[in-house]
């Protein structure tokens, strides 16, 4: 399958990017689109200039002679990919590549026996279609082929054609000697081709895997960056341009809260709904509507249900009463997960009230907290008394659900 | 206080913040001296040995904790507070561990900072609410002291009391509002603050281990 058929024809139109048709005039590379095996060939022509074919024909030439091979494997290693701008032999399908190939094959046997260079048939066509067989599976890791519904259908076929050449090898009863001199062959040449390209893609290989680090660690870095002007540096030039002392803590806080959980979030997902996440993101509601701060310290963790939703709705309210009314600038809300429930206790130490004395109207006390609990069956208790602070304690029971002993 | 005011020295790598709490603090302790990184901290803790040592957790050339350690090794009797904006409970757990007397964050009140001072200084142990939480979530799930058999598992367990003056703590009690809550003294509320510390320094088995690795932090 050739990739991105449209790049190509922008291509074709001269729309080719200068770096690229500089690299491609005079440095060879593989081409990616047009190609028979990998693309040598025709990178090699748009190098020296002349058309794909004849290098394909030079090619195949020096392939029968055996040297031919070896240089195509090696161009094949050392040639980056890349684009050649004409896509003569683009519109090349696959049955058409595969076609091609076929022949290429069938001429370079052929033309061996008709030289009569000595090998018999019963070795050569086993070669044959066990290197064709292996062609087809290595076929499949090369990255630059797409993905396509066919693959399992082409390994499946080089399976099979790899089990029939041996097979044919076996059945075809050729000589211990004759085998064992071709093995030797094979052996001598591929080891020849490890030596001399082994260190470089060893090379080739560490080097990308570290710039593929260094890419990581860069984008990490550009990430930081950029979040750090959208937020602190945004946050620095308001504060600037403010006189307002309250103003100034309160976007300090706020730039805080959201410094530290970036810096020590648990949780990769910030929507994720647990007592701790919960707990922070109410004291942070609370600490923007009013001029206080609300220090939160939350043990265990645990995912919020229904009952914990309201005991969390509670304890944001509970915030708010000490924040509007205590007239001290400091909450505490203390969440403990414990083995038989959620226990929250939100405290300030500042003017107090009577319970006893609250009005049968004022919503926030008796709807939003005690209202709310006792719905879904948790308790809420209220300590307070004038002028000696107010701790209000909820506690909701676990349903079912797992105490998560990892913060 | 009948007795001097502590002499204490401040290692924080930030000049703002050093000048910060030595003005504010400037009539009720006595800085002696001031040191940025660790090599400069040991020196002149050795050289000063003072009562108590404000200790950021994060020095540009390592931790708090190498402070402690090198210190420790010296030999000087010191005792060591931590200060600092890290909320991360490694951070306050590694440092208190060392053998920090105490945990407080950059954003408290200077009152409370004298008196976290003083208290160290005492040889009290000093909890910040977040401390006290951090140490609860170390410690959860372990059973009572009282239940447990081996006599081993004591060291790592807390008592129930020790964790009641803990949730205390962490809801934002003083020592004082904590002994009357409980109704025992203040003095008791702060022996079971320092047993709570002496524990978390000398435990490394069960739970805090299995928090620990948890959490990765050792």
């Amino acid at each position: 399958m050739v990739p991105s058929r449209s790049g190509r024809r922008s291509c074709e139109h001269g729309d080719v990017p200068e770096a690229s048709a500089v690299s491609n005039r005079n440095l060879p590379n593989r081409s990616t689109n047009d190609r028979v095996v990998a693309g040598v060939c025709a990178g090699l022509a748009r190098a020296v200039g002349v058309d794909p074919p004849v290098v394909r024909i030079a090619a195949i030439v020096l392939g029968i002679t055996g040297t031919g091979a070896l240089l195509y494997l090696i161009g094949w290693l050392i040639l980056p990919p890349g684009i050649t701008p004409e896509p003569e032999g683009a519109d090349a399908s696959e049955v058409r590549r595969g076609l091609g190939l076929g022949l290429i094959v069938l001429g370079v046997v052929l033309t061996q026996d008709a030289l009569g260079l000595g090998f018999p048939p019963e070795v050569v066509w086993p070669v044959v279609v066990v290197g064709l067989g292996v062609g087809v599976v290595v076929w499949q890791v090369q990255p630059q082929l797409e993905a396509t519904r066919t693959e399992a259908f082409r390994i499946a076929a080089g399976i099979l054609v790899v089990g029939a050449g041996i097979t044919a090898l076996i059945a075809g009863n050729v000589s211990f000697e004759v085998i064992r001199s071709s093995l030797l062959a094979t052996t001598l040449v591929l080891g020849g081709v490890a030596l001399i390209v082994g260190p470089w893609m060893a090379v080739l290989m560490r080097e990308r895997a570290e710039e593929r680090r260094r890419r990581l660690h860069a984008d990490a870095r550009a990430d930081m960056a950029a979040h750090l002007h959208d937020s602190v540096l945004q946050t620095f030039a308001l504060i600037q341009r403010t006189d307002d002392p309250k103003m100034i803590a309160q976007l300090a806080r706020q730039q805080e809260r959201e410094l530290r959980r970036r810096l020590y979030a648990d949780s990769d997902d910030p929507a994720a709904t647990t007592v701790k996440n919960a707990v922070d993101r109410v004291a942070g509601v609370v600490e923007d509507r009013f001029d206080v701060a609300v220090q939160t310290v939350v043990v265990g963790d645990v995912a919020l249900d229904t009952t914990l939703e309201a005991l969390m709705g509670a304890m944001g309210e509970a915030a708010t009463n000490a924040a509007k009314w205590s007239g001290c600038d400091q909450v505490s809300v203390f969440a403990e997960v414990e083995d038989d429930g959620v226990r929250v206790f939100v405290r300030d130490t500042g003017a107090g009230f009577d319970p006893e004395a609250v009005a049968e109207d004022r919503l926030g006390l008796r709807e939003s907290i005690i209202g709310r609990m006792e719905r879904v069956g948790d308790t809420v208790d209220i300590r307070s008394s004038p002028g000696d602070g107010t701790e209000v304690e909820l506690f909701a029971p676990l349903v079912g659900a797992v105490r998560r002993d990892t913060v | 206080m009948p007795t001097a005011p502590p002499r204490v020295v401040l290692v924080d790598d930030h000049q703002m913040f050093r000048s910060g709490v030595r003005s504010e603090l400037a009539d009720r302790v006595t800085v002696v001296a001031e040191a940025d990184d660790i090599a400069e901290a040991v020196a002149v803790i050795e050289q000063w040995s003072p009562d108590v040592v404000l200790l950021d957790v994060h020095l540009p050339s390592g931790t708090g904790r190498e402070v402690i350690e090198a210190i420790d090794a010296a030999g000087v009797d010191t005792r060591f507070l931590a200060l600092s904006v890290s909320d991360a409970a490694e951070d306050v757990i590694d440092v208190v561990r060392a053998g920090a007397r105490g945990y407080v964050t950059k954003s408290i009140s200077s009152d409370d900072l004298v008196d976290a001072i003083i208290r160290v200084s005492e040889g009290d142990a000093v909890f910040s609410p977040r401390l006290a939480g951090f140490v609860l979530d170390a410690f959860a799930g372990g059973p009572p002291a009282a239940e447990v058999s081996e006599a081993d598992d004591d060291l790592d367990a807390l008592t129930k009391r020790e964790k009641e003056v803990l949730r205390h703590l962490a809801r934002g009690y003083t020592y004082k509002e904590i002994a009357r809550q409980l109704t025992i003294s203040v003095k008791t509320v702060e022996t079971h603050a320092s047993a709570v510390l002496r524990k978390l320094q000398l435990s490394n088995r069960n739970e805090l281990s299995r928090w620990a690795a948890a959490r990765r932090i050792w």
